[in-house]
């Protein structure tokens, strides 16, 4: 086998690295965006407040 | 076993108008104010905080392209595939978060990429990136139409025009509401959408099929060298054989065409320009592109290491037909189609459904922001700069409007016509960089060296463009292996050879403060130029 292939262990770690990345990305988008639209409400309720 | 469209046309229709018809009333309700003025219209408000910044640009960033020849790579070169596809594109972002948070600092008030042109070199340079953005947005537009269509009708068997025709009216009906708001508000919601059909089809194959087995199959097409690719030449076969290898050759030429075309797709892209533009400060423009290359990274990473590696091991054949786990046949009509394929396969219908969901999803937020793209730079740049530039709000709010319906009109007729004559785009993402990145470097010095020659920049992506082009048509034949590859370095480096050494040997010195107040906001271009000289 050439030195510059995977083993097995080494391509099993690359394919869950791969799954996780993508979890954890998911996940902090997901909490970014509620983050963000939380924010957005809240000021347009704000306002509409300060209106009245 | 059944041989046609693996799902219902009406599905197809059914997606696309709940999708259409979902952003346009939730746009309409949620953010009318932003498209009641020509500044709020084209820039958003500027007050868009990280979440949505971060999440627009992810999802801009993501192509069909993004998810079928990701895969392709994976199916074509084995696990690097994925890593060298995922890293070429992801350069990029952590290149614009530098350029974000510079020209939000240097000018604020900037709204497209070419107005920053203008006012830190000269009118040629403007009008030469006017034009190059604009080409790069319609480019990347009609590769994203086409390939979205494609994928689509192969599919649910509906018509290609009509996928064409319904893909543009989505685009601009909600943009035509609130301008870049929208664009971004939209991208959002697609953005968590495909994330969630992404994580259900990595996660269905981690666990249905196993790493473990995928290596396996892996070994098994070391050893046994299967022709998967018919028809195909002995390379290509050949790259596909060396599946585990870090040092695949073919693999390591991509990573460099890869590279080199995002950066001009991204650097000379006046949609990534927006999303700086509608940042509400320079560190939220940079933290949200700097995690948008955390998050984008592992979607063709994951997607084409499950769907395309996946594919190879299991040792699918192009032109053979498959079955899903409810005995439904579905055809593997071609290498870029291995991850609906594998997709298929694994899932059945569900996957085909989320994949279908995903790539339209992208499809549609990447199209929308890059025709409001070619729209802020026909009105901001060109109309507002050279043929009227006293136009009143109205007049260009009225005008990005109709420019909406206009564009849209062109890139179908292109679209069509090119369908209808049997054009290919199988080499207009690699070709990219031939095409546009010749540009990359004269923006990046001069966004951050205060010397640069102007004439040295003008001239640098002009001759550095033609050269690869002419190289790569004339000498290397349109060769889409080492031949573009070739291409793409001496676009970049030609530009490179002329600017840097010009700009040694007659500096000219720039003072970046001056364009603290620099902006389309006054009578003409030379009155807008002799107040920034004042300051």
């Amino acid at each position: 086998m050439p030195m510059t292939q995977l083993t097995a262990s080494g391509y099993v770690l690359n394919h869950w690295i791969t799954a996780i990345w993508i979890t954890l990305a998911a996940i902090y988008t997901y909490w970014a965006c509620i983050h963000d639209m939380l924010n957005f409400f809240k000021s347009r309720a704000g306002k509409s407040l300060d209106v009245e | 076993m059944e041989h046609t469209a693996p799902l219902p046309e009406w599905s197809m229709y059914a997606i696309l108008a709940a999708q259409g018809i979902i952003y346009t009333v939730a746009v309409v309700i949620i953010a009318k104010a932003k498209g009641r003025s020509a500044e709020a219209f084209l820039s958003g408000g500027r007050d868009i905080g990280h979440g949505m910044i971060n999440a627009s640009i992810v999802a801009t960033w993501i192509w069909a392209a993004t998810l079928m020849i990701s895969s392709w790579t994976g199916f074509s070169y084995g696990f690097t595939g994925p890593w060298w596809y995922a890293a070429g594109a992801t350069i990029p972002l952590p290149c614009m978060a530098y350029i974000g948070k510079q020209i939000k600092i240097i000018m604020p008030k900037a709204t497209s990429y070419p107005e920053f042109v203008l006012f830190r070199s000269d009118k040629k340079n403007h009008l030469l990136h006017s034009i190059i953005t604009i080409i790069v947005c319609l480019w990347v537009t009609l590769m994203i139409i086409t390939g979205g269509g494609v994928m689509l009708h192969a599919f649910t068997g509906a018509p290609f025009w009509i996928i064409a025709v319904l893909m543009t009216i989505i685009f601009i009906s909600y943009i035509s509401f609130a301008g870049l708001w929208a664009s971004i508000f939209a991208d959002t919601v697609m953005c968590l959408v495909m994330y969630a059909c992404l994580l259900i089809i990595v996660w269905t194959v981690v666990i249905k099929i196993g790493p473990s087995a995928i290596y396996e199959g892996l070994i098994n097409v070391i050893n046994t060298k299967p022709n998967l690719q018919p028809g195909a030449p002995i390379e290509v076969l050949e790259a596909q054989w060396d599946p585990l290898n870090w040092f695949n050759t073919a693999g390591l030429g991509f990573l460099i065409v890869n590279t080199i075309g995002n950066l001009g797709a991204v650097l000379c892209n006046q949609t990534y320009w927006s999303r700086m533009t509608g940042s509400a400060d320079p560190y939220i423009a940079w933290r949200s592109f700097m995690t948008a290359a955390f998050c984008w990274w592992p979607i063709p990473f994951a997607t084409a290491t499950a769907l395309g590696v996946g594919g190879l091991s299991m040792g699918l054949t192009v032109g053979e037909t498959y079955t899903s786990p409810t005995g439904v046949g579905m055809l593997f009509t071609e290498p870029t189609a291995v991850a609906p394929m594998t997709a298929f396969v694994v899932l059945g219908y569900l996957g085909l459904i989320m994949f279908v969901v995903a790539v339209g999803g992208a499809t549609i937020s990447t199209g929308a922001g890059e025709i409001l793209a070619v729209v802020t730079v026909l009105v901001n740049d060109l109309y507002r700069g050279y043929i009227n530039p006293k136009a009143s709000d109205a007049k260009v709010l009225s005008l990005s409007r109709l420019f909406l319906v206009v564009v849209g009109i062109f890139l179908l007729a292109i679209v069509i016509y090119w369908r209808a004559i049997g054009f290919t785009f199988s080499g207009m993402y690699q070709a990219m960089g031939v095409a546009f990145s010749s540009a990359v470097i004269p923006i990046w010095m001069f966004c951050f060296y205060k010397n640069t020659n102007k004439d040295g920049a003008f001239w640098a992506t002009i001759i550095g463009g033609i050269i690869g082009i002419l190289y790569w048509v004339l000498v290397a034949d349109m060769d889409l292996l080492w031949g573009v590859v070739w291409a793409n370095i001496i676009v970049m480096g030609v530009s490179a050879v002329i600017l840097i050494p010009w700009t040694v040997i007659s500096p000219q010195p720039f003072d970046f403060k001056s364009m603290k107040n620099s902006g389309f906001e006054y009578g003409s271009i030379d009155e807008m130029l002799v107040v920034t000289d004042d300051k």
